[in-house]
């Protein structure tokens, strides 16, 4: 059942799609970099904080891309009917979505680096390897409940709407994540919301590497992300198979 | 096979990406002046405070706060330790290399009550500055004012001495255009019937005084017995610098001295050395400490074998009791490097006499920090807070009930560098 090749070949199929559309990924690079450019470096009211902003910028731009390129795909995919015919060709659908998230993954890899790089050169951001390399790969694994978010807006939104919705979630859960202001400026009560959120779980973790998380446990944090991935994956389970249905 | 090498390309071209990245120089952390400092329980050489991490920007501390600040600076994490500010010895006498044997002892200020006016010139600007450094701040007397062939002249240093009351303002002058950060005067009392150097007069005690005060400036007295004392508190001295055990301090004095806010620096630990010469081997045998062998020379040296009655020493505890029960400020200092003492040590063995004195611990350990640098106005010594250089000492959690913690600094930082 598993063809390893047939996955392979599908996140290759992706990734080409992805680079035949830069309507879609310069905005996705450009957007963060800038951000981090702009709040982090030039206007940098916290004096001494390119790192801590880095890390900030780094998450914010690295969830963005994973909802994003599921929900619109996947939405577009659906409109097009590609979907459907994915379904009744001989590929599983968990070879499409595994590919999708492989895709979403090499770009994100591209933003980290990108933004690393320019923390590093432009902002004097110093850290240890380790911290360098711990940093991408919780950046990297943790935005799969993100992508899961993707998914599940992109089985239940039409292609036109499915950009628009993924804003409205997405801007605001970074903001009261406290990814643009750091978290402890904010009002409490946004505190409480952002305990409800995975972006600020993620955020926490991807802080705690370098030492400025608010210092809740990190298995507290890990274990808030299992739980939104698993919520969410059985949520996209059912709403698949209603859609098959 | 081809794409297996393309992949394995973009891991390597990843990775390269990666390992480049800045990363700290590890040798700048180490010797960082900036840095968080917590979880510390905080004596801030009045009291314990509620703030539980400390802020260190450039050898100043800039912040306490309650919950670890949010800076990008190197963290120094802490489990709960003592974080005091570095001993201030009230009274040395400094030369060669005192300064960074004191150090060494976790004592990062001290008070010169009589040196070469040029070695504190030297090193003058080092106390408003937080560069690395492996020696204490120095303040200083300089030039004592004392009589002719008094004591102070003995020394071999040409010290210029005081014959007339009236010479006294060009006499405090000279010594504050030298670099004097106070005046300190040589008194004894005339009718004195110990055996004794010639001293100025009363008059020219009082001149002297008077003086140093419309200049602006503290007036120190040493003094060695109770006559001597009741004269340099009655002529407005600011400070004694030296207990006395020819008799207990007398109501009178305690009044006195508690109405004029006169400090006294007992150096119990160097009369105990003339008095009965066990404090030494006691405490390092019980702390189990090996001194330096430069400290050893001037430890082993004693006053002769003067024998004093054996209540003297009673005298000497009971002075600083009643004047610290009456509310007289206590300084600690050693008059280290005389006979049976040494820098550094002998702050800590002067801690231990005053807590055998009754002293409670908050109180022993303000007398080597606060207390000095606000009775001689130290700008940036001695306390924790804001503002302060961060002169710091880590010590185990004991110390919040015990001396003994304080000989065995976990961790010493001069400007903000750990030593
Ligand atoms: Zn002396």
């Amino acid at each position: 059942m598993f063809n390893a090749n047939l996955y392979v070949k599908e996140a290759g199929y992706d990734l080409l799609s992805l680079w035949r559309t830069p309507a879609f990924f310069l905005p996705a690079i450009l957007f963060p970099v800038t951000f981090y450019i702009f709040f982090g470096i030039v206007f940098n009211f916290s004096s001494g904080s390119s790192k801590y902003m880095l890390v900030s910028y780094a998450c914010f731009g690295m969830m963005g891309p994973a909802m994003f390129n599921y929900a619109t795909a996947v939405a577009s995919d659906r409109a097009h009917g590609w979907l459907t015919l994915k379904r009744v060709a001989p590929m599983p659908f968990n070879a499409y979505v595994a590919a999708k998230y492989v895709s979403s993954l090499v770009f994100a890899l591209c933003i980290a680096l990108i933004l690393f790089v320019t923390g590093g050169l432009f902002a004097g951001v110093e850290l240890y390897t380790w911290q360098w390399l711990a940093l991408l790969l919780v950046l990297l694994i943790g935005t799969l409940p993100f992508a899961l978010i993707g998914l599940l807006l992109g089985l239940c939104l039409s292609d036109k709407s499915a950009p628009a919705v993924v804003n409205l979630v997405y801007l605001p859960m970074a903001f009261l994540s406290g990814l643009w202001v750091p978290i402890q400026f904010l009002p409490e009560a946004v505190q409480y919301i952002a305990y409800g959120l995975p972006a600020y779980h993620y955020a926490q973790l991807a802080h705690a590497v370098i030492g400025t998380s608010q210092g809740h446990s990190i298995w507290l944090h890990l274990a808030a992300l299992v739980g939104f991935s698993l919520l969410l994956v059985l949520l996209v389970r059912w709403r698949y198979q209603r859609l098959s249905h | 096979m081809k794409k297996i090498l393309l992949l394995l390309a973009a891991v390597v071209a990843v990775l390269a990406i990666v390992l480049n990245l800045p990363t700290p120089k590890t040798a700048d952390v180490a010797n960082d002046n900036s840095f968080v400092i917590g979880p510390v329980k905080i004596f801030d050489g009045e009291k314990w405070r509620a703030e539980k991490f400390v802020v260190v920007h450039e050898g100043w501390i800039t912040e306490l706060s309650m919950q670890r600040p949010d800076l990008d600076l190197p963290y120094r994490e802490t489990q709960g330790q003592v974080l005091m500010p570095g001993l201030i010895d009230a009274h040395v006498h400094v030369w060669g290399d005192a300064l960074k044997q004191s150090l060494n002892f976790g004592v990062t200020t001290v008070i010169d009550m009589f040196g070469d006016p040029s070695f504190l010139q030297q090193h003058k600007a080092a106390r408003a500055e937080t560069r690395q450094a492996k020696h204490a701040d120095i303040f200083g007397a300089g030039y004592l004012v004392t009589a002719p062939n008094g004591h102070g002249t003995q020394y071999g240093i040409p010290v210029p001495t005081l014959s007339e009351p009236s010479a006294a303002p060009k006499a405090v002058a000279k010594r504050l255009d030298s670099g004097s950060d106070f005046i300190k005067i040589v008194y004894t009392h005339a009718g004195a019937a110990y055996q004794h150097a010639p001293s100025i007069s009363y008059t020219e005690l009082e001149a002297t005084i008077k003086a140093a005060h419309q200049a602006q400036h503290l007036a120190v007295v040493h003094v060695a017995d109770h006559a001597s004392a009741m004269d340099a508190v009655k002529a407005g001295a600011d400070g004694l610098v030296h207990g006395f055990f020819d008799r207990p301090a007398n109501d009178e004095l305690v009044q006195l001295m508690r109405s004029n806010g006169t400090f006294i620096i007992p150096t119990m630990a160097l009369y105990e050395g003339m008095l009965r010469g066990e404090l030494n081997e006691t405490l390092l045998t019980a702390e189990n400490l090996k001194l330096p062998a430069s400290a050893q020379t001037s430890l082993n040296q004693s006053f002769g074998n003067t024998a004093f009655p054996a209540h003297f020493y009673e005298n000497l505890l009971l002075t600083t009791e009643r004047l610290y029960q009456a509310g007289v400020p206590i300084l600690a200092g050693s008059d280290a490097p005389n006979p049976g003492t040494a820098h550094g040590w002998s702050l800590l063995a002067e801690l231990e006499m005053l807590q055998r004195v009754g002293l409670p611990l908050e109180s022993v350990m303000h007398a080597a920090t606060a207390a000095p640098a606000k009775a001689f106005a130290l700008p940036h010594q001695g306390r924790i807070a804001v503002g302060m250089k961060a002169d710091l000492l880590l010590v185990d959690t004991s110390a919040t009930t015990n001396l003994p913690a304080l000989f065995h600094p976990l961790a010493i930082w001069k400007n903000g560098f750990a030593l």
